[in-house]
Order: C-alpha cells, then sequence, then structure tokens
C-alpha cells in the first residue's frame, strides 16, 4: 500500500543521480525488493529516496554531483552579476566557457535520459538545458555589447567583433537547433561557435599576456586549456 | 569501516555457499545486524557487483516473479579468501589481547 508513492519518488531521484542504466537496474532491485515488503513502510525501512540513492553513489560522483550543483548555483546568480556590472570581460569569457560545457552535458544527459524515462527526471533536464541556453544567450550578448569599451588595438577589436558576432549568432541557432532535435544543423553552428569562442579565448588570452602579471599567465592557462577543452569536443562531435 | 568490511564479507560468504537472490542476502544480513538499514546492505551488495566480485542472472521462481540472482565471480572468490584472512588476523590480534 506504500510502495507506489515511495517507488516514483525513488524512481526520480535514481534517474536523476545515477547513469540512466545504473538507475534502471536500480529501479528494479528495488521494486523486487519492495515487493517483498509489501506490508510495511518502505520510507522506514530503507531511508528517504535521496538518502537511499546517495548511499549508491561512489565517493568521486558524490563529489561531481556537489560541484555540479554548486556550478549550477553559479550560473543561476551570474545573471545578477551581470547587472551589476561587477563582471570583467575575461570573467565573462570564462562564464561562456563553463556554461557551454553545462549546455553540453544536459544536452547529452537529456539524450541519454528520453531513451529510459521517467518523465519528470527527463523534464528537469530539459528545463535546466533551457535555463542554461538562455544564461548562455545573456552571456552572449553580455560580451557582444562590452567589447567595445576594451582598452585593446583595433585590429583586436575588428577580431572580435566577427569573433562575437559569430558566436552570439550560431550560439543561438545551436541551442534552438538542437532543442528541436534538428542534430545536423546543431553540429554545424556548434562548429562555428566552438571556432568562435576559440577565437575570443585566444585574442583575450594574447591581450591578457602582454600585461605579464602572474594573474594574467594564470587566466591565460586556463585559456589553453578551455580551447583544449573545447577543440576535443568538436571533434569528438 | 570494520562493519561495512564484515556486511561485505557476511555477502561473499552467503554467496560462496549458493547463488541467491537480493531480497533473500537482504532479509538473512538483516537478521544479523538488525540495526543497520536494508538500502545499506543493498548498497554494499551493488558495490559487490559494480566491481566485478559478483555477477547476475534472471530466473523465474516457483511463487511467480522474475528474480535476480547474483554469483561469485572468480574475482569475488579471490576476495573472499582476503577478506577472509583479514578477519582471521583481526580476530588472532584480539585474541591475544585477551578480547574473546
Amino acid at each position: 500500500m506504500f510502495s507506489s508513492p515511495y517507488l516514483r519518488r525513488l524512481t526520480f531521484w535514481a534517474y536523476l543521480l545515477l547513469d540512466s542504466q545504473e538507475a534502471e537496474e536500480v529501479v528494479e532491485d528495488y521494486s523486487e525488493i519492495i515487493q517483498n515488503h509489501s506490508d510495511s513502510d518502505p520510507q522506514q525501512q530503507f531511508g528517504s529516496p535521496c538518502s537511499v540513492i546517495c548511499k549508491l553513489l561512489t565517493a568521486k560522483q558524490l563529489i561531481q554531483r556537489i560541484l555540479f550543483g554548486l556550478v549550477l548555483l553559479f550560473l543561476a546568480i551570474s545573471p545578477l552579476m551581470l547587472f551589476s556590472r561587477t563582471v570583467s570581460f575575461t570573467a565573462a569569457i570564462l562564464l561562456l566557457a563553463v556554461q557551454w560545457g553545462f549546455l553540453q552535458y544536459t544536452l547529452q544527459r537529456s539524450k541519454d535520459l528520453a531513451q529510459t524515462q521517467p518523465k519528470k527526471a527527463v523534464a528537469l533536464h530539459f528545463l535546466m538545458q533551457i535555463v542554461l541556453a538562455l544564461l548562455l544567450m545573456l552571456l552572449c550578448g553580455w560580451i557582444f555589447f562590452t567589447f567595445p569599451m576594451l582598452q585593446v588595438g583595433p585590429s583586436t577589436k575588428g577580431v572580435l567583433a566577427v569573433a562575437c558576432a559569430v558566436f552570439t549568432v550560431s550560439g543561438f541557432a545551436y541551442t534552438i537547433l538542437s532543442l528541436v532535435r534538428c542534430l545536423a544543423w546543431a553540429r554545424v553552428s556548434l562548429v562555428c561557435f566552438d571556432a568562435a569562442v576559440c577565437c575570443t579565448l585566444f585574442v583575450s588570452m594574447m591581450a591578457q599576456l602582454s600585461e605579464g602579471g602572474f594573474w594574467d599567465i594564470l587566466v591565460s592557462l586556463s585559456f589553453v586549456y578551455l580551447m583544449g577543452l573545447i577543440a576535443a569536443r568538436t571533434l569528438r562531435c | 569501516m570494520l562493519k561495512k568490511d564484515i556486511i561485505t564479507l557476511c555477502i561473499l560468504h552467503l554467496l560462496m555457499e549458493k547463488e541467491r537472490y537480493g531480497y533473500e542476502m537482504i532479509a538473512l544480513l538483516k537478521s544479523s545486524f538488525p540495526d543497520t538499514q536494508e538500502s545499506v546492505l543493498y548498497a554494499l551488495l551493488r558495490s559487490l557487483y559494480k566491481d566485478g566480485n559478483a555477477s547476475t542472472y534472471l530466473q523465474e521462481s516457483a511463487e511467480g516473479p522474475v528474480r535476480k540472482y547474483y554469483r561469485l565471480s572468480e574475482q569475488g572468490v579471490q576476495y573472499y579468501h582476503a577478506l577472509y584472512d583479514q578477519w582471521k588476523q583481526l580476530q588472532q590480534s584480539l585474541q591475544n589481547l585477551g578480547i574473546s
């Protein structure tokens, strides 16, 4: 009599926190165990569904999920940071790269989940995807309108103007095309978007390096790392 | 940590005796470790499976539903012997201190 709502909540948490293959197996196992316990309250017997699933996470998976939550929180407050004008051009570019990564992750995850169910977990990831896409658009727009104020030479500004225009348009196209599952064209816009972001990162890195400070070199190194990540992801797709 | 290893040893021991289905093992373990939540027992069983110490197969039961049975792998047998040796050493150390 208790099992059905409990199993539903367990299924939700399993698909939210575990890989879909593992989630499917765990839900099957718990259905079998709960069937044998039909007379008792599973909440008392096993604990809350969230804690049941958390017990199955390895230390590495747990750290990944916590980090994911923290970055998501950071992304959620990023529009506030943009409006308060405390974000530098460099930080915005870094933020753009991080958002790109998360959008990729949620797209992959929702594609994966769509094959297995349940609807609630798919819907949550889809919602997350839309929010991330909107944030990405906001950032693209912010960067596009901010770069004319940078203290860089005219040729650098020219390159940045082209790169920002390309990633704003292709980023928008990529998001829309991915959401409507027009995957072939989404891939084309992704390549344009990645190339433009890499170009922006490269130009920003050169500008940082010309400053020559410790912090500038550190930021440049992170740009190199991000460019590597983006290039690797683009080549894989 | 010690309790976790002991329960793992018990699961491996149960599987050394014969192939068993998940609920059967959880029920047996619960009777020996009543203050341990069943979800913890399941998590340990699952980690043994994920680490390749046990494999599973489905089989219909006499009562009707299909059940997932667990069987030890070669690696699982080795892991059982390693844990058993550790347990024996611990027992010996405790006996040397007069704790029986």
